[in-house]
């Protein structure tokens, strides 16, 4: 079996550039095209940072608002999806450090409940189902330190490359290697027993 | 069986991050072959990496990772559009007379200085659009800023020119789910009660002749009740219910909001509710005229859920519940004791 580094979101580097020129122009078309492939995964990355559905669409929708009306100055040096995400993540870690009370935390121990004690697990009979597996892997996710979380999202979810994780993170590769490492061994902690165990392991790039 | 062998304290940071590239197919050549010496050198090592390559593959098919299900793009790209024409400076026709226009206000003593209006306040909104439900109809209705309106039956909403602020107007009973725009205040006149979202997901209720209702599911509520004589206002916490009177007053307390919003799936839900009241509730919503003739009968409490469907179904379910019988008369519908033999 081949595992392969995941496939990045949204569109090639140079169809993003050409959304860029074009909504530099004024295009319409290629902005709601822009708007269609990013929504979602944007909101869903700053649900992720600030904890609500609602602070995390106004935000998002206030970035695209702001490109628009920016759109004859825009210039974007590194590749739209890491201004994108980047964009994002300023606005939800300010939103996050003006707001008192840490809704995020709440989704935290929402899912929580999962693993009962935190960290210990109930040895499984057998491998879990796919639906309760996938409910599974999220919530250890979720129940992972806030930046090894989002390296490790924006990467496996949102199909960044290390580069550009390292980017929106304002972190260097190395150590968004680090991260997604060290979630990788506490996943594993939590979960390893639970998954049928992989024939083979071919990795080289 | 699990090894505990392996400490994520006794590694360093090289290895943890070989470890972490080997396992998800981005190792070179030379780290491939590091971690594989390294995998060899203790028992139980091959079996953590196996498993972390596992949790990785297995962590792509979360179905909603990057949020598929959960956000709306196309009320979002209203909500976008809006925020954008709203942005926008308006190029102002009436320029030229503002000098001349503060003048004269001024000249009137100074009025609006002293008086700057208030959004909403004695200002007639004006009314471009208008939705209505018949009878036994259950509607949703989209606005221009993406806001989404759950109509009763028998309800209706009109829609002004989006501007400084949102302004609606209900008569009936209708759910919100309102696109977050601080910015720009969600208002809802329903008679006397004037409900201002800060937040976004709620309900209004305001039939002529009775008390008007605001539940609040989510976010945060300004409710205002007005009269001549009175103001009063309050802001609800999730959970919560308004009831405003003509007079001026709120009566504010906790309700159980599953089931004061079921109807938005099609159910009526009560819980230790007066007969009278579940039989009005169903009275609304199927533009009926019911009622309970037997004040004994009128107190009983009802506990439980209709699905709306068929209202014989419902009125006779109903009155198999409270052990009554169904009468017509004319054109209302009539619940009597049943006498006994």
């Amino acid at each position: 079996m081949t595992l392969h580094a995941p496939r990045p979101l949204g569109a090639s580097d140079a169809s993003q550039a050409e959304w860029v020129a074009r909504v530099r122009a004024g295009d319409e078309a290629a902005f709601g095209a822009m708007f269609a492939a990013y929504y979602q995964p944007l909101c869903r990355f700053a649900l992720n940072v600030v904890g609500t559905a609602d602070a995390a669409e106004d935000m998002v929708q206030n970035v695209f608002v702001a490109i628009w009306e920016r759109r004859s100055e825009l210039e974007i040096r590194q590749t739209l999806r890491v201004y994108l995400y980047t964009a994002v993540r300023n606005r939800a870690v300010m939103e996050v450090r003006k707001s008192r009370t840490r809704e995020r935390l709440r989704r935290l121990h929402f899912f929580g409940g999962f693993f009962g004690e935190s960290g210990s697990v109930s040895p499984a009979e057998a491998p879990l189902a796919q639906a309760e597996l996938a409910d599974a892997i999220e919530a250890a996710i979720a129940a992972l330190p806030p930046r090894g979380q989002q390296a490790y999202r924006l990467h496996r979810d949102h199909g960044l490359t290390y580069d550009e994780v390292a980017q929106v993170m304002g972190i260097s590769a190395k150590t968004v290697s680090v991260h997604i490492g060290r979630a990788l061994l506490t996943l594993r902690k939590s979960l390893g027993q639970y998954l049928a165990p992989v024939i083979g392991l071919i990795v080289l790039r | 069986m699990r090894h505990e062998s392996l400490s994520e304290s006794e590694l360093d940071d090289e290895t943890i991050a070989r470890l972490g590239r080997y396992a998800t197919g981005t190792a070179s050549a030379e780290e491939a072959l590091a971690v594989e010496r390294w995998i060899a050198a203790e028992p139980g090592r091959r079996e953590v990496v196996e498993q972390m390559a596992a949790v990785w593959q297995r962590s792509s098919e979360r179905p909603n990772a990057i949020g598929a299900a959960e956000f709306d793009v196309e009320r979002a790209r209203l909500a976008v559009k809006q925020k954008i024409r709203w942005r926008r400076p308006k190029p102002s026709p009436w320029s030229q007379f503002a000098a001349a226009a503060a003048v004269v206000l001024l000249a009137a003593g100074g009025w609006w200085m002293a008086h700057p209006p208030r959004a909403g306040a004695g200002d007639r909104p004006e009314w471009i659009a208008e939705h209505h439900t018949g009878r036994g109809e259950l509607r949703t209705v989209v606005l221009g800023d993406g806001t989404r309106v759950t109509l009763a039956p028998g309800s209706a909403l009109r829609q002004a020119r989006f501007g400084r602020t949102r302004d609606v107007d209900l008569t009936g009973k209708a759910y919100f789910q309102v696109t977050h725009d601080p910015a720009h205040p969600f208002v809802v006149h329903a008679g006397p009660v004037e409900t201002r979202v800060l937040g976004t997901t709620f309900s209004v209720t305001a039939r002529p002749g009775e008390p008007g209702e605001v539940v609040l599911r989510s976010g945060r509520v300004a409710v205002t009740a007005t009269s001549a004589k009175k103001i009063t206002r309050a802001i609800l916490d999730p959970g919560q219910r308004a009831i405003g009177t003509a007079d001026g007053s709120l009566e504010l307390g906790d309700t159980d909001v599953a089931r004061e919003l079921a109807w938005t799936n099609g159910q009526l839900a009560f819980a230790g509710a007066p007969l009278a009241d579940v039989v009005r509730e169903l009275g609304h919503w199927y533009g009926l005229s019911v009622a309970v003739t037997d004040s004994s009968l009128s107190h009983r409490r009802v506990t439980g859920a209709f699905p709306l469907d068929s209202s014989t179904t419902v009125i006779r379910a109903l009155a198999a519940l409270v052990d009554a019988r169904v009468v017509q008369r004319g054109d209302s519908i009539l619940l009597e004791r049943r006498s006994r033999l």
